[in-house]
């Protein structure tokens, strides 16, 4: 199993670290009791870049506690100049529970993946390890449309 | 200006439909002869009316179909936010609701006499803003008329107002009606919300509710049952029951919910917390809140007759 992925009990979390930050990918079922493994995939996300693609096209159920854990991630990416984009089918249950709370307002809603360049080969970052990562390294990838300034 | 002015929230009692018309014409006028803003929340043969006797004005007044914004009574302080966000802050801001109509009965009555009482603390802080809520004093039996008085700090155009309205206590109000004896029973902890959504799922699909519903009762099932683990002592009870036309989910848990306005203010975009009962309430067609020191219980109501 690979490192960069935690299995939940209903669902599975991944990340897959990209040329211009990091997709978190959620399938199945997620709240309270994945949401301290989904924070923890995200900490290891903001590690890299604070630049994030949260991926829910395949979460069949999300709740208010995945939300408070995405907009506490997209509070300090924001604050690193960063930005979370979340994918979400149309018609979907997790489009609904972003609708409703009118989380669309603040996060930019996709219906599919950006492309995006994977990293090359090698750079495989372990979620535990990725936390540890320097500063400067988390930085790399922050966007030039720096909103902070 | 006194904090009891910013916000005028005042029941107007009528007879009939043209005593009503007149009363609410009269209202609309003067709110746009004063360059207000003006919302009116009735049910649509209503909006028709007004329509009509404003002869060409109507297009300077936000109509809601209140059978639609109201349906569901907890939704109803959202839609009068919304209003004063798109449109307030520029003077005084004025609106006509009318929650209660002959035939709304039952736990959809009572919630909607909660919301009138519960609107007084919602906008108390609110800037210049004036709410009449038409009553059809020769429609509405007697009860109905009586709580009106009750839940309104100013009636028609009395001049004082009274000091006992805001601190009605909404979460122990009328009891709940007992569960169904035979209601499918599941006592839950943490580890079961999973379990929590197969049986609502099982429930909601022999309710004959459509798929797109059943995601609605997990939804609003999983949010209460989160709120008793995080905010009820860990652990909680679900019922679910039907009644006729409608499928019925309840928690009960051992915590004490103190904001009589929990799930109709819009979270904001930037706290992690806040969003579970706004969730719920927006999942179902009625929501009821009931706490004491001896517990809460969170009941969500889904219609099945639309579903049919």
């Amino acid at each position: 199993m690979s490192k960069n992925l935690v299995e939940t009990s209903h669902g599975t979390i991944r990340l897959e670290p990209a040329a211009d930050g990091c997709i978190v990918i959620l399938t199945g079922e997620h709240d309270l009791t994945s949401a301290d493994d989904l924070a923890r995939v995200l900490a290891a996300a903001r590690a890299i870049s604070p630049t994030t693609v949260v991926d829910l096209a395949k979460a069949t159920f999300i709740d208010c506690r995945v939300l408070g854990v995405l907009v506490e991630h997209r509070n300090t990416c924001v604050l690193a100049g960063g930005d979370v984009t979340l994918v979400v089918s149309p018609a979907s249950l997790a489009r609904r529970v972003i609708e409703l709370t009118h989380l669309d307002d603040v996060f930019p809603v996709v219906g599919s993946r950006p492309d995006v360049a994977p990293r090359a080969r090698g750079t495989d970052v372990s979620i535990m390890q990725a936390t540890t990562r320097p500063a400067a390294a988390r930085r790399k990838h922050a966007p030039a449309d720096d909103r902070v300034a | 200006m006194a904090p009891s002015e910013a916000f005028r929230h005042q029941a107007r009692f009528y007879a009939g439909e043209t005593d009503f018309v007149e009363g609410a014409l009269r209202f609309i006028r003067d709110g746009l002869a004063a360059g207000e803003p003006v919302m009116v929340a009735v049910r649509q043969p209503k909006i028709d009316l007004l329509e009509a006797a404003l002869n060409g004005d109507g297009g300077r007044v936000i109509f809601r179909d209140m059978a639609e914004v109201g349906s569901n009574p907890g939704r109803i302080i959202p839609a009068w936010q919304r209003f004063l966000d798109d449109h307030g802050g520029g003077g005084g801001i004025r609106g006509i609701g009318e929650p209660i109509w002959p035939g709304r009965d039952g736990a959809e009555l009572v919630e909607s006499h909660i919301h009138e009482a519960l609107i007084n603390r919602a906008f108390a802080s609110a800037d210049d803003f004036l709410l009449e809520c038409p009553y059809d004093e020769s429609a509405l039996p007697p009860e109905v008329i009586a709580t009106a008085r009750r839940t309104h700090p100013h009636h028609d155009c009395d001049g004082e107002a009274r000091p006992d309205v805001t601190s009605l206590d909404t979460l122990t109000w009328d009891e709940l009606t007992p569960p169904a004896a035979d209601a499918t029973t599941l006592a839950f902890g943490e580890r079961d919300l999973p379990r929590v959504r197969v049986a609502a799922a099982v429930a909601a699909r022999s309710a004959g509710l459509r798929e797109h519903t059943v995601g609605a009762v997990l939804l609003a099932v999983t949010e209460l049952a989160t709120n008793a683990v995080r905010h009820g002592g860990g652990h909680g009870t679900l019922r679910l029951w039907q009644e006729p036309a409608r499928l019925c989910c309840q928690v009960d848990d051992g915590g004490r919910i103190t904001d009589p306005l929990v799930g109709r203010l819009r979270p904001r975009a930037d706290r992690p917390d806040g969003r579970g009962l706004w969730l719920a309430n927006h999942s179902c067609d009625l929501m009821q809140i009931r706490s004491t020191d001896a517990g809460t219980s969170v009941r969500v109501h889904v219609n099945t007759g639309a579903d049919e």
